[in-house]
């Protein structure tokens, strides 16, 4: 490993300042599980290293007063997989974060090393886009929030500008009867990557599917929401027929590659499977809440 | 796990868990293994590699690594003499001198105060290249008009005999066996059916923890150091004598301890260029692969296309049997140890069957690819998963239950196997009716599910091994040996063999690990031979030093009329029946030269001189395949192995349960992928090993056989199950969903793909 300079800021001033001064020469390391390596294998050679550990309130876990969450970027996967606030507010994101890696990196990386690392792979991303999570992002500019969607530009790539540093992830009020899920495929290992996955989040009522978000992971430069399935399902009963319909648009939507994990025409058709497979077990969730219990 | 039957002889010791010798050590951390070693004053050498499969190179430009801070040398072929290493055939350059031949290939080595400084300095190194043709793929190696690799091919030195003739330059190792008609068309042509069908396996990476790593220096005295992850040292010691021509005297390999082997750990890469940077430097110098080398420019398993055709008779009886292995090789043959140059597995896929007629034909291939060399069970793995296919194949078109065509072929006690082997006390039809009773092989299995069977066979190693042993006046006995432990628990085999052998408790025999200059020979572990040899040696040096033990005490402390005895560790002298302790008497028996020492030596002829016990082993597994995406899930398994005596019981059920995993790896993940001759698995996180949340519960059953070449009739364990793992999986999908999986790893998009493809339909 080439030697770099390790700062640790106390405040977000301090940590934009100290990017701005750097440049292109520094890099945040949050957990540092993706870095590391990546500098371990010379794919980036940092001069210096902005540690965000220091700065106070970046791991903060908290419901907001209009009921959305706040998730802290500096928050360790295995907090947010541990977390009943978060389990609360949707299971689906538990069974996200509870599946990236092993537990040694759940201990150690975090949400926002996770976004900013913007691997389509990656098992957080589908179920906040699902969710419709928005993201709090501090630079020399100030503080701004977007919606995660525009996080994401392509492989490895992020719209966050040189000296922008990602601070939370806000979870918003979730509408009463929701249900979400997030279905990871893997072809190899337990703590592999996702071959392909899907989140889907949804309500429906006595006329159908509504607020239907669907997102996929693994399948395209970028996690990403596939709203032309999205819609053919809005406002309909969503039928067997219907959800299959959907599955297959999502098929044609996603944009996978070749890899140790799959051909690009294997990964297309297991989107449209595990997005079928994702619609229904959140209609049968659904169900199963809607019956009354003795 | 159940033991049933066998011999009752073996020493009470050896039934009890095991404490391993090494064990607290390797626990708290301080066990050191060649990568922590560190020298006063040492240098770090890192590599130029290069960037394409074939080409001739033009020049190299080491002015700027030169002006590197911190480096003291750069040194490229021209510096060295262009000396090339091996096992056996001495074909690989230590540097690239004229040509390169793989991607990641040396071309160039630095030694610097730190590795950073070398690894910078390797990058400002400028190639030019004159780019040739290249070839990845072994059978198009073979077509005419194919690239050649080793125009000079004839002039490689050979280690050990002559070099067998091969019919093609790109021919690595070529071997024929024969058995019977010497004409098999008009067998094939009147029998009841015969099929063909076949394969390919992959390269794999054996995905030990430890990179290899490497440290040499020069003293005094021009004693050259080098210290070392090889698991064969003194082989190490007489390869290096050849390439660098100092005599072996001047050498000395120190292998400590070793983190994984799986068969990777015979090939020392890096070894010969430290000694050549030490050389120039004057200062020690260390080189530790990081896990890319490991995985672009150590060593591979084969990669494989087995093509089987058998005929039968209506009763399923096999009549004729022709196969045909091409491995892809690599680059070069430099890490394979046998005369022949060939993986004798290969041989092996329908070794464990009664065949009046076979002709099989193995043949390695060089290739712009990586090397490929040994790895546990090598050529089996590949070999057995076509075989065991096949006949699976067969028992279903005949209409046959799998396990009764199998036990209608399987060879009996005294049989000659398919290449002319004899085998001794054969346990094969006893291993298939155990496992077959302890997996409820007739048990009915739901829709998607498939229960699947493969048996295999595998040879015990030979060879020759030394230990010796010394009563210090403690009464403590220390055995010297040569011998590295690459984890399986060979130095704690031998202490308990001598600890039981002499009555006295493991923890007073101390097992001491010492470099080539100063332990007796050793052949290093491998090729299933160290339990064998080991047992055998640490017997014979216990009765040795027994003798010396009783004699001393007969002569020191007793009379001769009344010889003293040795027994459960106690002495008895002049016919008493008061035993004193050994370690009370010891300090009285050593007399002047202070110490007894005693050698234990023992050696097996090679194989094939005389018949032979083998082993074989069963597997089956109960699979559940997903229709929608191919995915399979290992839902149980249970082996069935035929297993002499057990020295390290705990030991021995890891390498039985871990041989089982490794198997699931090659069955359905692993591939060490190569496109255009460019490794693209850089790393562990893409190349994917199985731990233990991927397998599914396992039940062996153990079958004791009465004999075995080894003490107390001890056999092996290291390479017995992890063969039959993937034909079992196999076979299980056939039966589960009608789907022939003909390629490993058994991805779920295979397994799709064979289900839309329709079937086992194939021939």
């Amino acid at each position: 490993v080439a030697s770099f300079d390790y700062r640790e800021p106390e405040s977000l001033e301090e940590a934009v300042a100290l990017l701005q001064q750097h440049g292109d020469e520094a890099h945040i390391i949050a957990g540092g599980t993706a870095l590391v390596t990546m500098i371990r294998q010379r794919l980036v050679a940092p001069g210096v290293l902005v540690g965000l550990r220091r700065i106070p309130g970046l791991d903060s876990l908290e419901q907001l007063p209009d009921g959305s969450v706040r998730i802290g970027a500096m928050t360790k996967h295995a907090t947010v997989e541990r977390s009943s606030l978060v389990r609360q507010y949707d299971a689906a994101i538990v069974e996200a974060f509870g599946s990236v890696g092993t537990v040694r990196i759940r201990n150690q990386g975090t949400l926002g090393g996770n976004l900013a690392h913007a691997d389509p792979a990656q098992d957080p991303p589908p179920v906040l886009l699902a969710l419709d999570a928005r993201i709090c992002v501090r630079g020399p500019g100030g503080s701004e929030e977007w919606p995660i969607s525009q996080l994401f530009r392509d492989y490895f790539e992020t719209s966050l500008g040189p000296s922008q540093v990602v601070t939370a992830v806000v979870l918003p009020p979730r509408p009463r009867g929701s249900v979400a899920t997030y279905l990871k495929f893997k072809t190899r290992t337990h703590d592999d990557y996702a071959t392909v996955a899907v989140a889907v989040s949804a309500r429906i009522d006595e006329i159908g599917w509504h607020d239907v978000r669907i997102a996929v992971g693994a399948a395209g430069p970028v996690p990403m929401r596939v709203a032309e399935a999205e819609t053919l399902l809005e406002g309909s009963p969503g039928a067997g027929e219907a959800i299959a319909e959907v599955a297959d648009r999502v098929g044609d939507l996603v944009d996978p590659i070749t890899d140790s994990r799959g051909s690009a025409a294997y990964k297309r058709a297991m989107a449209r499977v595990w997005t079928r497979r994702a619609l229904m077990r959140v209609r049968d969730q659904i169900a199963a809440e809607a019956r009354p219990t003795r | 796990v159940t033991a049933k039957g066998g011999p009752p002889d073996t020493p009470r010791l050896l039934t009890t868990s095991e404490h391993r010798v090494e064990g607290r050590l390797k626990v708290t951390g301080e066990a050191a293994f060649a990568g922590d070693v560190s020298r006063p004053g040492m240098l770090w050498a890192a590599f130029r590699r290069s960037d394409v499969p074939h080409a001739r190179i033009v020049s190299i430009d080491i002015s700027r690594a030169l002006n590197v801070s911190g480096v003291h040398a750069v040194l490229t072929a021209r510096d060295i003499g262009s000396p090339r290493f091996g096992r056996r055939l001495l074909d690989q350059p230590v540097l690239a001198g004229d040509k390169v031949r793989f991607v990641g290939e040396r071309i160039a080595a630095v030694a610097a105060d730190t590795r950073e400084a070398a690894e910078e300095a390797a990058q400002w190194i400028r190639v030019e290249y004159e780019e040739l043709p290249a070839v990845f793929d072994a059978d198009e190696a073979l077509a005419p008009g194919a690239p050649i690799l080793h125009e000079d091919w004839r002039d490689y030195v050979f280690l050990g005999g002559e070099r067998q003739a091969v019919p093609h330059a790109n021919i690595q190792g070529h071997r024929v066996a024969r058995k019977g008609e010497a004409e098999l068309e008009s067998i094939f042509a009147r029998a009841w059916r015969t099929y063909e069908h076949a394969f390919t396996t992959p390269r794999q990476h054996h995905g030990y923890v430890e990179p290899h790593a490497a440290l040499s220096w020069i003293d005094e005295s021009g004693l050259i150091h080098v210290v070392s992850t090889n698991k064969t040292p003194f082989l190490l010691r007489g390869e290096m004598a050849a390439v660098t021509d100092a005599p072996e005297e001047l050498i000395d390999i120190d292998s400590g301890y070793i983190g994984g082997d799986f068969g990777g750990k015979g090939y020392s890469p890096d070894e010969y260029i430290c000694y050549y940077l030490a050389r120039a430097t004057g200062r020690p110098v260390k080189a530790v692969m990081s896990y890319t080398d490991e995985l672009t420019a150590a060593s591979t398993r084969h990669s494989g296309r087995i093509v089987l055709r058998t005929a039968v008779d209506e009763g399923g009886r096999f009549l004729a049997h022709e196969g045909r292995a091409v491995f892809n090789g690599g680059a070069y043959a430099a890490a394979k140890p046998l005369p022949g140059l060939i993986i004798n597995g290969g041989l092996d896929a329908l070794a464990c069957y009664r065949i009046p007629n076979v002709s099989i034909e193995v043949l390695t291939v060089y290739t712009n690819t990586v090397p490929a060399g040994h790895m546990r069970a090598p050529g089996q793995v590949q070999a057995l998963f076509a075989g065991e296919s096949h006949v699976d194949m067969i028992a279903r078109d005949l209409g046959m239950d799998p396990i009764d065509l199998r036990l209608v072929n399987i060879l009996k006690d005294g049989e000659v196997g398919p290449v002319g082997e004899v085998h001794l006390e054969v346990q094969a039809t006893a291993v298939l009716d155990a496992v077959k009773r302890e997996a409820r092989w007739a048990e009915p299995k739901a829709v998607n599910r498939g229960r699947g069977v493969a048996i295999g066979r595998r040879r015990i190693g030979r060879g020759r091994i030394e230990l010796r042993l010394t009563l210090e006046a403690t009464g403590r006995v220390i055995v010297v040996t040569g011998m590295t432990d690459q984890g399986a628990g060979g130095h704690t085999l031998v202490q308990r063999v001598v600890a039981a052998e002499l009555g006295i408790p493991p923890q007073m025999v101390e097992i001491r690990r010492e470099s080539t200059a100063h332990a007796p020979f050793d052949p290093g572990a491998g090729a299933s031979r160290l339990a064998h040899l080991a047992s055998q040696a640490a017997v014979r040096g216990a009765e040795a030093l027994k003798e010396r033990i009783e004699a001393a005490a007969t002569e020191q402390l007793g009379d001769r009329a009344r010889p003293a005895k040795l027994s459960d560790g106690q002495l008895f002298i002049d016919g008493s029946k008061r035993g004193i302790p050994l370690e009370e008497a010891a300090a009285r028996l050593l007399g002047p030269a202070g110490e007894l020492v005693a050698l234990g030596a023992f050696e097996a002829a090679p194989h094939g001189v005389e018949p032979e016990h083998h082993q074989f082993c069963a597997c089956v597994v109960d699979v559940t395949v997903d229709p929608e995406t191919g995915e399979v899930k290992l839902l149980n398994a249970t082996l069935a192995a035929d297993v002499g005596a057990i020295f390290n019981p705990i030991g021995h059920q890891g390498q039985i349960e871990g041989g089982f995993a490794f198997g699931v790896g090659a069955a359905m993940m692993e591939e060490l992928p190569i496109e255009d001759g460019r490794v693209t698995s850089l790393n562990l996180g893409d190349y994917k090993l199985p731990t233990s949340v991927d397998l599914p519960p396992l039940k062996v059953a153990l079958l004791r056989s009465r004999e075995g070449p080894g003490a107390y009739g001890a056999k092996m364990a290291g390479e017995l199950s992890n063969s039959v793992v993937a034909p079992a999986i196999a076979n299980a999908i056939a039966d589960a969903v009608d789907a022939r999986i003909l390629a490993l790893p058994i991805t779920p998009e295979r397994v799709l793909a064979a289900l839309e493809a329709g079937g086992p339909r194939s021939w």
